[in-house]
């Protein structure tokens, strides 16, 4: 192949990369980017064989200029969004100009307009792909630039003036220049991690693709969970540090309580936000304390859990089962009377933080204990009216269990053994929904048998509120981290026992006992989903406190190893 | 495109701060070789465009806490990094071999050549610009410094193997030059940096004065090819007399015309031939005149001229002025030993009241 045709192929190669790069931003339509890169080939296959436009200088200009007002008529009258319109401004001003390369000057231009759709990608997206079009970009830029300049410096200082020769760029040329595109990439990796990130400014980049998740506003209506437990999407990954497998028991992602039920819709009726303290590590520190906390920090089952939630409309906090603290690149954060934390309003970015939890102990160990109910938790009793037969319903259950544990154990035994898991239950003759899951239709899913548990143990005296949030979901040993997916959506109900305080109580059947056990994920998916965890995890929101263990790591094993080597020696010397 | 040496970088910074020192320290300028470092970096237009954009993203970075537009500059400051590595690869391991042509005169172009050859086992070097390398130290002759070259470039020298090409050079001026090396740059891979090695490759050049066509020199006298007729017989060509042939005399000297008249043999005799020679002297006087540099440096061509036309002419050719004094030979040796003597002549000052003057004294 000829010279002037590699160097063609090359240039329009970066220009495609660029291309690709602006396709990411989420802001162009698949259509636009569609045309272009027809634009793309068509043009690639008349500048190949030799055929070129000539635009004069003066008519390129007028054309810029054209393209620059539409692009401002653009922002102010329609999109008016600057990223959308920069990004579509870079990609016809591209296009134009592949019609228009006869110089040197008219190359390097291209190169700069697709560097500058590269930068608009990094402004715009924390897509994993991003990775990839880097890797792509700096594979043809290294190629791009090496042959310009060879193509340049041939032109100056040549005094042949004859075109180059063809056996310049072999294909080894092509293979070493890929494999020092690999070498940059490991390198711009390595000073990534190096270059010095300051604690000031952090502006999380807003993504277009938030999911909506029902269930942790103010109010839940009955049966909102039901569709979202079929919804696959990805809505948080969880790193357990410290923890492998297995994970620990009763290890619940809570969410938001409710406190009233009104019969078709559970509320917050007696919600107090508060907003929590920093420690001197800039730990948010939660003012609730349960009873039975103590006894989990006897046995030193904090819990310790790096969380990237995506973004889902929400201004919730997820931490498993107790939350004690979370750490983030937060202003302030609020914790309410019932437990849940709270950011001031819903971030529509993925964002990452710490969160501290301690872990219910076991309810065997817990249930030894007897007193009386708090004045405070009296609140959490009622029930709407209508479910007498429910009341009815609860006393027998539980008749003859003496101790509030007992009779809990009563109710959740009673509805796990009689009834039917399902996403798609019936609907019964009843007054309201509670009376069709318990005494009609007998079959439901999580929201139906934890409502029901919250009402029978109000019937007999108990405390108790529904809360809402997340079971574990799957565990990727890949990256050793927790996936939890929208249908991990789940509510449980906590019960208020006298010196324990607030128990979680979980009436549902497990998945796997109700014959509801999900396929696996395929092992490629979690392979490309540990990938895309470690890619947020690592790169999109690496942050100065990461610099500083990383610094801190890589001093302790210096110094370690230092230690090893000096006794090693001393041991030498002494023998 | 013209490359400038713009902007230092770590480098130039380096040679920078060995020039400090030896300016600080008043170091004589022939030692300052021993402190110019092996290899100086400079940023090209596109370099310090590159740079440019580089510090503005990274101010957008710090700026939005944004990592991947962290993620960009780290890959820009890789390409920097990449680009010291390549360019490294493309000049280590090459030697450039020098030839000049034995005599050299003052603006008329030298057809040197240029031997490069890559040393390295596998890696090829793309984009090599070859070029003389400014003299180090102060030429001998103050005047004797201005030389144009013609770089030299190789688009690719592959492994192991070497190149020649024909470089040319056009000195300016007559003199003693002292070329110390020569420059082998490179704008490869990505042409942000215009990195240079020297090679050290000393070679003394003498650049003799220009030469003036000269047909006919009316001062000189009576010019002709061959030699001066001395009037007493000898063993030369031209015929001196006519003699009465004797059995000793070589059969080939027979006149026949004569021996015809005469009838009998007659022999030829011919002249002594003695050989012609000219004197230049040239009055190398240091005078107060006006524009005498240029003055004296017209009279050095002249003198040249002179004694390339009394050699071409076959004149055995001497020369003399207030500072040497070469006797009379003939062949183009004599005529280099001149032109040499002019190449380097000086004028002197003198106490005897001598004219700026040239003469040519032929016998």
């Amino acid at each position: 192949m000829k010279f002037s045709t590699y160097f063609i192929l090359i240039s329009y190669l970066v220009a495609g990369t660029g291309l690709i790069a602006v396709s990411l931003t989420n802001t162009l339509s698949p259509v636009f980017i569609g045309g272009m890169a027809c634009l793309v080939t068509v043009n690639l296959f008349i500048t190949i064989k030799g055929k070129t436009f000539y635009i004069p200088k003066t008519l390129w200009n007028i054309l810029a200029v054209i393209i620059m007002a539409a692009s401002l008529m653009d922002y102010f009258l329609v999109s008016r969004s600057l990223i959308e319109v920069s990004t579509r401004f870079l990609t016809i001003l591209m296009i134009a100009k592949l019609f228009d390369l006869k110089t040197n000057r008219d190359y390097a231009l291209l190169y700069i307009l697709s560097f500058f759709q590269l930068l608009a990608a990094s402004a715009s997206t924390v897509n994993l792909s991003f990775l990839f079009v880097l890797i792509l970009y700096i594979l043809t830029g290294i190629w791009a630039l090496a042959i310009f300049t060879l193509k340049r410096d041939w032109e100056e200082k040549s005094v042949l003036h004859k075109e180059i020769p063809n056996n310049i760029l072999s294909p080894l040329f092509f293979l070493a220049t890929a494999g020092l595109a690999v070498f940059s990439f490991i390198i711009a990796l390595s000073l990534f991690f190096v270059i010095p990130r300051m604690a000031v400014g952090f502006l999380p980049q807003e993504t277009a693709d938030t999911i909506k998740v029902s269930g942790f506003s103010e109010k839940v209506d009955f049966g909102e969970l039901g569709p979202i437990k079929l919804d696959p999407r990805i809505v948080m990954r969880v790193e357990l540090l410290g923890y492998k497998t297995p994970l620990p028991a009763n290890l619940y992602f809570r969410g938001v309580a409710f406190d009233t039920y009104h019969g078709t819709q559970w509320l917050q009726t007696i919600k107090e936000l508060s907003v929590m303290q920093r420690d001197r590590d800039g730990i948010y520190i939660s003012p609730i304390r349960y009873d039975w906390e103590q006894i989990a920090f006897d046995e030193r089952q904090l819990l310790k859990q790096v969380i990237l939630l995506e973004p889902i409309e929400t201004n919730v906090l997820f931490a498993a089962s107790l939350g004690t603290g979370i750490a983030g690149s937060f202003r302030n954060v609020a914790a309410d009377n019932m437990g849940s934390f709270y950011l001031p309003a819903p971030l529509y970015s993925r964002i990452e933080y710490t969160a501290y939890s301690v872990v219910q102990p076991p309810i065997k160990e817990l249930q030894q204990r007897q007193g009386r109910i708090k004045n405070t938790a009296l609140q959490y009793l009622r029930i709407p009216g209508g479910h007498e037969r429910v009341v009815l319903l609860a006393q027998d259950i539980t008749a003859g269990k003496k101790t509030m544990f007992e009779k809990a154990a009563a109710v959740e035994g009673y509805l796990k053994k009689n009834y039917r898991y399902t996403l798609n239950p019936r609907r019964g003759d009843g007054k309201n929904p509670i009376e069709d899951f318990l005494l009609y239709t007998k079959e439901g899913y999580c929201e139906q048998y934890a409502t029901a548990f919250a009402v029978l143990l109000r019937a007999v005296g108990i405390p108790t509120r529904l809360v809402t949030g997340f079971l574990p979901g799957e565990w990727n040993s890949f990256g050793n981290y927790l996936i939890i997916r929208q249908k991990d959506a789940h509510a449980w109900v906590e019960a208020f026992m006298p010196d324990s305080g607030w128990i979680t109580f979980d009436p549902t059947p497990s998945a796997e006992a109700a014959g509801a056990m999900p396929p696996s994920t395929p092992f490629i998916s979690l392979y490309i989903d540990s990938l895309r965890w470690r890619w947020n995890r690592y790169i999109v929101n690496y942050s100065f406190s990461d610099q500083l263990t990383l610094a801190r790591s890589v001093e302790d094993k210096t110094r370690s190893l230092l230690t090893n080597l000096r006794w090693q020696l001393m041991k030498k010397n002494f023998y | 495109m013209n490359i400038r040496l713009t902007l230092a970088a770590p480098l130039p910074w380096l040679t920078s701060v060995a020039k400090l020192i030896s300016k600080n320290k008043k170091i004589k300028k022939s030692k300052i070789s021993l402190f110019i470092l092996p290899r100086t970096l400079s940023f090209t237009r596109e370099g310090i465009r590159f740079i440019a954009i580089l510090f503005v993203i990274g101010i957008a970075a710090i700026n939005t806490g944004n990592n991947l537009l962290y993620l960009v500059v780290a890959m820009m400051l890789s390409l920097i990094i990449i680009s010291g590595i390549l360019s490294e690869s493309t000049l280590r391991g090459i030697d450039i071999y020098r030839t000049l042509p034995k005599h050299i005169f003052t603006g008329r172009s030298a057809i040197a050549k240029l031997t490069a050859s890559n040393q390295k086992r596998f890696l090829p070097s793309f984009s090599l610009i070859i070029e003389e390398a400014p003299s180090f130290s102060r030429p001998i002759k103050s005047y004797a410094k201005e030389f144009d070259a013609v770089s030299g470039y190789i688009l690719k020298l592959p492994a192991q193997a070497s190149l020649t090409q024909i470089q040319s050079y056009v000195f300016q001026k007559r003199g003693f030059y002292k070329l110390r090396g020569l420059t082998v740059k490179t704008r490869f891979p990505f042409g942000f940096f215009l990195k240079e090695r020297r090679i050290e490759a000393p070679i003394d050049v003498v650049v003799y004065p220009r030469l003036k066509p000269m047909k006919r020199v009316h001062s000189a006298g009576d010019i002709s090819h061959g030699l001066n007729p001395a009037l007493l017989k000898g063993q030369g060509t031209h015929l001196y007399n006519i003699r009465d042939y004797t059995p000793a005399d070589d059969s080939r000297i027979i006149h026949w015309k004569s021996s015809a008249k005469a009838a009998k043999l007659m022999a030829k005799e011919f002249e002594q031939e003695k050989k012609k020679t000219a004197k230049i002297v040239f009055y190398n006087a240091l005078l107060p005149l006006p524009n005498f540099d240029d003055t004296f440096e017209g009279m050095v061509e002249k003198a040249a001229s002179l004694a390339e036309y009394y050699i071409r002419s076959g004149f055995e050719v001497g020369f003399k002025s207030l500072t040497a004094d070469l006797p009379c030979k003939s062949g183009r040796e004599q005529l280099y030993r001149i032109l040499k003597e002019l190449a380097l002549i000086e004028p002197v000052a003198s106490n005897k009241n001598v004219p700026l003057a040239i003469k040519v004294i032929v016998p």
